[in-house]
């Protein structure tokens, strides 16, 4: 059986985010502002779920002058994924219990 | 030039133009006093998006100056006035574009088999132009080292046509870029390490004789001169030919299989 990646807290974050409201489009900076998270934390991980085909992106218009904003929402194996995914405070866990292996 | 631009700048340069200009449209949602933070971190998740072997082409870029930063800091006869610099400048100008257009491929080059094809045709490529080196230090140059000189184009040639039938001509000429790079930069620094290791040994009659001719004191530092010369003309000449090899594998394939490739 193949063994299910496991997530950092901040991509649980933002899996769980995106999945409270599946229909929902959202954009980056909601995303930032939301969940608290440096832009520098939240892109590495809405690229690396685009790429891995769990994130979909659309253009949306914008208001006059302003450019077209890129909107993202869950794929169903996105949705999947944030269904199995465990809660945050498990991931800051184990992610915790890896550092600690991966030091001593 | 407005930060919004240097973002999708950089995207577009490390092939990611679209996340360039998500990024950008949501700088005009962030207020003043923050964008500052916000485009620090656009920037700095550009560079963690970047693929291993984008990382790879910067420590290939990173070694090839410290080969030649060792050589001028261990042979301080190499600087011999202002040309000396200005070739230090041409060669850091070279190694900083080969490193941000490999990064740039690699990053375009999504399917791993097409980055796989890309390491094997650069690794082909670089050993191909070694054993014409090797060929021709053991004696004089025969048919069969002449020969060998098409090893390298003929590599090139072939994984720019089997990119470009797995895909397109664009993403054969990439794959074929990329592994042109990869194979200028291992070829440099082999060539180049060796030549910083060795003192630019072995001293064969010809080099011997060219150095009594120049008047130079240092037997050395001529010969380390004269060989890391050899290996920028190889950094610069082997990706070239290479590619323009390459591009016409793409050529071939397209008219050959012109219902499985597309532009």
């Amino acid at each position: 059986m193949a063994r299910r990646r496991s997530h950092s807290p901040q991509t649980v974050r933002v899996l769980h985010a995106l999945a409270a409201e599946p229909a929902v489009w959202r954009h980056g900076y909601d995303l930032v502002v939301t969940l608290d998270l440096k832009s520098g934390s939240l892109y590495p991980i809405l690229i690396r779920l685009r790429d891995r085909g769990l994130l979909q992106s659309r253009w949306e218009p914008s208001e006059s002058g302003r450019p077209p904003r890129h909107a993202y929402r869950l794929t169903a194996a996105g949705l999947a994924e944030a269904a199995a995914a465990p809660s945050e405070r498990i991931a800051t866990r184990r992610s915790v219990r890896r550092a600690g292996l991966e030091t001593a | 030039m407005s930060t919004a631009r240097v973002v999708i700048l950089v995207a577009s340069v490390l092939g990611r133009a679209d996340w360039g200009h998500a990024m950008a449209a949501e700088l005009a949602q962030v207020p003043a006093r923050r964008r500052g933070r916000f485009v620090a971190g656009c920037l700095g998740a550009l560079l963690l998006s970047l693929p291993g072997l984008a990382w790879a082409s910067l420590a290939s870029g990173l070694l090839s100056l410290a080969v030649v930063a060792a050589a001028l800091v261990r042979y301080p006869g190499l600087v011999t006035g202002v040309g000396t610099w200005l070739a230090v400048g041409f060669f850091v100008t070279v190694v900083v574009g080969y490193v941000v257009a490999a990064a740039g491929l690699s990053t375009r080059l999504e399917e791993s088999r097409l980055l796989v094809g890309a390491v094997l045709a650069g690794a082909g490529i670089a050993c191909s132009w070694w054993a014409v080196g090797l060929a021709a230090s053991v004696g004089a140059p025969t048919l069969a080292s002449m020969a060998m000189l098409a090893l390298g184009p003929a590599v090139a040639g072939v994984a720019g046509a089997w990119a470009t039938a797995r895909s397109s001509w664009v993403v054969g000429t990439e794959c074929v870029g990329l592994a042109s790079l990869l194979a200028g930069f291992a070829l440099f620094l082999l060539w180049g390490g060796q030549t910083v290791a060795f003192a630019g040994r072995p001293y064969d009659a010809a080099l011997v004789r060219d150095f009594r001719a120049s008047g130079a004191h240092d037997l050395a530092t001529y010969a380390v001169s004269d060989s890391l010369g050899s290996g920028m003309m190889l950094l610069l000449l082997v990706p070239l030919v290479s590619l323009v090899a390459g591009a016409a594998g793409c050529v071939v394939a397209q008219r050959a299989w012109p219902a499985t490739t597309s532009a």
